[in-house]
């Protein structure tokens, strides 16, 4: 019972810390239909700036700075403001610019709004953590309850803060004119404006409030656990934003009572589970999971928002805003439309382009780092189908590439090499058969996760395969037995034929390059017939696809496997070139960078993918060479964050746009036709 | 087509306007296009102080899209709009409200989870002064009493004539000086129609000027001062309420001669 | 041209019986039966909101009706989804244009095609004969449709979108028509189009019917409605007002109550 207690406590503490963030995501998405996945990152900072405020000297950028030293409630106050400040601004320039976008763009640019504020925090505070300094209140001895209960002082100040703040929010909403302007807002715009609202900053005001609560959260968060850190506001703002999902999102009361069943769920689950504190990150994900395929409106949320609005990034075109851009991109589309419109002899003059440099490059460095290049651009194409093609935006998709990486380094080390001592050069064909194992293994996978969410749409599906992904990567740590954990799995061979070691830079390029080749032409195949045409009319206006008799849902469940295949087909190879892997090669971050690397490039193009990556990861490295991202290699996260916003609001549909991919068999016109063409 | 009829002499029942007064709403060559589509074109129309101005015509006739441009929501593609003496062509939707003009949308459009009090406090925040609204919500009470009977009820249960009485008074509570009303009697049953309309003529003699599109071809011929046609996104015909002839006006909502 | 259909019978194509809608509290269809005949030019009108486009939303399976059955083609189709209205043979077009955004004039007729095609996933990989056969015939049947449309071949690689709104229309009607249907629904197919636009598709609506296709359309514009439906149903709040030829519809003092309203 005094167990039970102490975990309901705690439970307690960090459910109102969870339902403050929530707050954030529930009054922005009420607003404006936004997931606005950066509040993640103004809770980090809200954690930063308080911290620094109440220290009497802070490292930025290296440089020891003065601070004022204030004491916690003023610094609080002090970086509460400058978060809502900062998130007024963010939304004036990434999404403002988007409010009429399809529902795909503000939500890419809140992921790359997120990348860029994480990387400057940590430009800025560096990469270590910054402990929270302790506010007197704290040294005060805890405060007992049932004679077996502990609470620490600031445990009852975080509660009683967090109930303050909600209570006061709810009265505001609920009694203020620019709280009513909200709600009105939040129903119907078109009728708020006609009574004179301005919709615009009553919008600013939701972003301010919401920052203000994120900041506000991180900041009582940092201070629970005595640090801050730039990835620290990765975690609880997934949690705050299955949090508010769970209550309903769009509902204040819903985020209160999302964050607190959150909090006590992780704290009871913890404490009773085997091995419960492992696990307490999976729990969350799973009953988010769970929650969206039973009742995806959450527990006070209305079904509605369970929607998206028609049209996909490629359907519109956007106009430039400036002539000088105008004319940069005219001329790439130009060649790229020439080029696209060659086909098949332009993929092929590309491949040739590709093997004469893999045979002349002389650096065996850079030869890696084009495989890597092959590598992510493989990877990009599995995710291009279904978010290119398809158009369910899937942030998932770095469980497929583990579960082919997974299979066969299990295969090979954990089960042939150490159970058994089978010498891996001896089974040198189990790769090949690997290969397209994986690739089906991972696409039954795909379907599996695939089908609850076939009733989701929009921001409800990211949401929902964000967690699946998540659920894998929890796995993948905790499953000590079947994974080796967070130590990850050494060891694994290079690939090899007929017993020549394939080990060579040049050869695993070689090998990559031919991968690449498959991997394209069967996506090719199937995007250029029936299928194809299926899944960009899914994508373009799911319900216009469905009354022309096309089934959706099986369809949507052909892409999911259709990319979960690449996944699973390219993982093998890479845990072969890498010989090492780990749960970290698999995080949500790189499927958030596998994104970006298809937008940059271009959704719903076969280069697209491939130039996205190039660019990336060629940069990546000559960036190295620059004095400044040598001090801060993060500020090219920032970087590459800024181009996909500033790509977002003027050209959503990635450089390689105009390489536009026909959807019809090649070949299969009549001749007539094609004269007319 | 007559052209000279807009000058307003004709039989004006209770309207003070006469051919010096200004116009209060003049709108020249107002052309609105959806992407490739030119929903209006070309239509000039006239509001004097005082009256009530209909446009009638059948659907896709444009005249919503007419509507919406006067107020803002929808970008000109080309035309000019003077209001009160001022151009307010440029101006953003909320400050055109705050002007002095109020538009009642098409199905009503009130704000359904809030309360019918707080949808006529919120009808009056471009006005900024909370003063008077307890003054504002007894006049509401006092023209649609069956509001009074529901101040605290969400307005999304309420059936569709009182949410109507409801969307014209939460439009009323800015105190404008033009009243735009779009199809108040959509799918109304013939009661409420009647109660509507004579709200319609109540709220004209209390001096707001009013411009009104009416399905109700018959009946906005009746109350209104002057009617504008319109078909196919043009204003084909023009003239005092009771100088039209209905069997014209018939042949352009049911084809030939019906 | 081949004809799209078998030969006309006397028994109505489309049943609606007893049809009620409701969304929450509100009805919007009350108690509608209306027959659709197998060689019919059948016009849904009425005022605005009298629940004409929830009718065709019910008869092409996008709203499940609170009551009533559907007989299409003497089968009960009521539980079907969206993609099986399809299937069935009933294909429409949208009031406001939906064409699929980012492709083709060809590929966005080729997506009503969908059901036609059966090659699996290995087949279209390694590119089979059969595959490549019933891909080539389609985008042959697509080009005869484009023409029949009144369409050249020349606006076939043209991004649909990007057509003028008269031409989207056409695209949208030999997209429906590339499935074979037995029902065309056009819904609003004339909103937009000046006085020639509306003459020509009021054209194409009868070779459509020439070629054994019923088409249900609902329309505003009575002049046209008049001459170009053999019957009509009107709707007011959502319930049957008249039945009947035009002629005599239109003439009925009800009806003409509906539209320009009634003297108090």
């Amino acid at each position: 019972m005094d167990y039970l207690g102490q975990l309901l406590a705690n439970g307690l503490v960090l459910g109102a810390i969870y339902a403050l963030a929530a707050v954030a995501f529930t009054l922005v998405y009420g607003v404006v239909r936004l997931v606005n996945f950066a509040f993640g990152e103004l809770f980090m900072l809200g954690a930063f700036l308080t911290a620094s405020l109440m220290l009497p000297e802070v490292r930025l950028l290296g440089a020891i700075v003065p601070m004022p030293g204030f004491s916690l409630p003023v610094a609080a106050a002090g970086a509460i403001a400058l978060t809502a400040a900062l998130g007024v601004l963010v939304d004036r320039i990434a999404y403002r610019p988007l409010r009429n976008a399809p529902r795909l763009a503000p939500l890419i640019t809140s992921i790359a709004v997120s990348v860029v504020l994480q990387s400057l925090a940590q430009t800025v505070w560096g990469a270590e953590e910054l402990r929270f300094p302790e506010f007197h209140l704290a040294t005060l001895p805890p405060v007992v309850l049932f004679d077996s209960i502990y609470l620490s002082v600031m445990d009852l100040v975080v509660m009683a803060t967090a109930l303050a703040a909600m209570l006061g929010l709810s009265a505001f909403i609920a009694r203020s004119s620019l709280g009513r302007a909200m709600r009105a807002s939040a129903e119907d715009q078109m009728a708020a404006t006609l009574v004179g609202i301005p919709v615009n900053r009553v919008v600013a005001a939701a972003f301010a409030i919401g920052s203000g609560f994120a900041a506000l959260a991180g900041l009582l968060y940092a201070q629970t656990y005595g640090f801050a850190h730039s990835s620290m506001g990765f975690l609880p703002g997934l949690k705050a934003l299955t949090a508010a999902v769970l209550g309903g999102i769009g509902s204040i009361p819903g985020a209160a009572l999302g964050g607190l069943i959150l909090g006590l769920v992780e704290a009871l689950g913890s404490g009773y589970l085997p091995n419960g504190t492992a696990w307490k990150d999976a729990i969350s994900f799973v009953l988010l999971v769970g929650l969206l395929y039973l009742r995806p409106q959450g527990l006070l949320g209305k079904p509605e928002l369970n929607s998206a609005g028609r049209g996909s990034l490629l359907g519109g075109a956007s106009e430039f805003g400036a002539g000088w851009l105008r004319a940069a991109f005219g001329k790439l589309d130009g060649g790229l439309a020439r080029a696209a419109s060659a086909g098949t002899p332009a993929a092929l003059g590309l491949l040739a382009l590709a093997l004469v440099v893999g045979a002349l490059l002389p650096s065996d460095y850079w030869l890696r780092i084009l495989t890597l290049v092959v590598i992510y651009g493989m990877l990009a194409s599995g995710l291009n189908v279904i978010v290119g093609f398809a158009g369910l935006l899937d942030l998932g998709f770095v469980a497929f590439w583990a579960v082919g990486a997974y299979l066969t380094s299990i295969l090979f080390v954990l089960v042939l090499k150490d159970q058994f001592g089978v010498e891996p050069a001896t089974i040198w064909w189990l790769l090949y058969l690997n290969l397209p194992l994986a690739g089906l293994l991972a696409a039954g996978f795909a379907v599996m996760l695939g089908t609850p969410t076939l009733r989701l749409r929009g921001d409800y599906l990211a949401i929902m395969t964000l967690g699946f992904g998540e659920i894998v990567r929890v796995v993948a740590i905790n499953w000590m037995d079947l994974t080796n954990g967070p130590m990850g799995i050494r060891g694994i061979p290079a690939p090899n034929l007929f017993g020549i070691a394939l080990g060579s830079p040049r050869a695993q390029f070689f090998f990559a390059l031919a991968l690449a080749v498959v991997v394209v032409f069967a996506i090719a195949r199937l995007v250029r017939s029936y299928v194809g045409r299926a899944w960009v009319a899914i994508r373009e206006d799911e319900e216009a696809a469905e009354a022309m008799g096309v089934p959706t849902a099986r369809y949507k469940l052909y892409a999911y496997a259709a990319s979960g295949f690449v996944g699973g087909f390219v993982g093998v190879f890479y845990a072969h070139t890498q010989q090492y892997i780990s749960p970290l090669n698999f995080s949500l971050f790189e499927n958030i960078l596998l994104l970006m690397l298809v937008v940059l490039g271009g959704l719903g193009t076969f280069i697209g993918p491939f130039v996205g990556a190039l660019i990336w990861i060629v940069f990546l490295q000559l960036a190295l060479d620059l004095p400044f991202v040598q001090a801060y290699p993060e500020t090219r996260f920032a970087l590459l964050g800024i181009v996909l916003i500033v790509l977002m609001v003027f050209r959503p549909q990635g450089l390689a746009a105009s390489a536009r991919v026909a959807l019809t068999m090649p070949g299969a016109r009549p001749a007539n036709a094609k004269e007319a063409a | 087509m007559s052209q000279t009829a807009h000058i307003v002499h004709l039989t004006a029942p209770t309207g003070p306007a006469d051919a010096a007064t200004p116009p209060l709403l003049q709108v020249e060559n107002l052309a609105v296009s959806y992407g490739r589509i030119r929903a209006v074109d070309g239509v000039n129309l006239h509001v004097e102080p005082g009256r009530i101005v209909s446009l009638v015509g059948s659907n896709g006739a444009g005249k919503t899209t007419t509507l919406m441009a006067l107020s803002g929501l929808l970008p000109l593609a080309s035309g000019r709009i003077r209001f009160a003496g001022e151009d307010i062509t440029a101006l953003a939707p909320e400050l055109r409200v705050a002007r002095g003009i109020a538009h009642v949308p098409e199905r009503r459009r009130v704000f359904a989870g809030m309360s019918v009090r707080e949808n006529l406090v919120l009808g009056a925040y471009a006005r900024g002064d909370a003063v008077d609204i307890a003054s504002d919500l007894e006049r509401m009470v006092a023209l649609f009493p069956r509001l009074g009977e529901r101040m605290a009820q969400q307005a999304g249960t309420m059936s569709g004539g009182e949410q109507q009485m409801l969307a014209i008074a939460r439009g009323l509570m800015s105190r404008p000086s033009l009243l735009i009303m779009d199809e108040p009697t959509m799918g109304l049953a013939p009661q409420m129609i009647d109660l509507i309309l004579d709200t319609v003529l109540e709220i004209r003699k209390q001096g707001t000027t009013i411009l009104l599109v009416e399905q109700n071809a018959v009946e906005a011929m009746r109350l209104s001062d002057h009617v504008y046609i319109m078909r196919l996104g043009r204003i084909v015909h023009e003239d005092s309420g009771t100088n039209i002839d209905p069997e014209r006006v018939k042949s352009f909502y049911l084809g030939a001669d019906a | 041209m081949k004809p799209l259909t078998g030969a006309p019978s006397p028994a109505p194509l489309l049943e609606a019986r007893a049809i009620t809608v409701r969304f929450g509290g509100l009805q919007a269809v009350g108690d509608l039966d209306m027959a659709i005949g197998r060689n019919a030019i059948h016009g849904l009108i009425g005022p605005n909101g009298a629940g004409k486009t929830t009718v065709l939303n019910v008869l092409t399976g996008f709203v499940r009706p609170t009551e009533g059955e559907l007989v299409f083609d003497g089968a009960e189709i009521g539980g079907l989804g969206v993609n099986g209205f399809a299937r069935r043979g009933l294909a429409r077009t949208f009031q406001n244009i939906r064409l699929f955004g980012a492709m083709t004039v060809l590929e966005s007729v080729l997506v009503g095609a969908h059901q036609r095609f059966s090659a699996n996933a290995l087949s279209l990989v390694f590119g089979r004969r059969a595959a490549r056969a019933a891909e080539a015939a389609m985008i042959a049947r697509a080009y005869e449709l484009l023409a029949f449309v009144g369409l050249g071949a020349e606006v076939a690689d043209r991004v649909a979108t990007t057509l003028s709104y008269g031409h989207q229309r056409r695209v949208e009607i030999a997209r429906a028509l590339i499935s074979s249907p037995k029902l065309l629904l056009l819904d609003e197919p004339l909103a937009g189009m000046n006085a020639v636009e509306k003459a020509e598709i009021a054209d194409l609506v009868r070779q459509v019917r020439a070629q054994g296709i019923a088409v249900l359309l609902i329309e505003h514009d009575m002049q046209v409605v008049r001459r170009l439906c053999d019957h009509l149903t009107v709707l007011e709040y959502g319930r049957k007002l008249a039945d009947g030829p035009p002629e005599q519809v239109l003439a009925d003092p009800a009806v003409q109550a509906a539209y320009l309203g009634r003297a108090r």
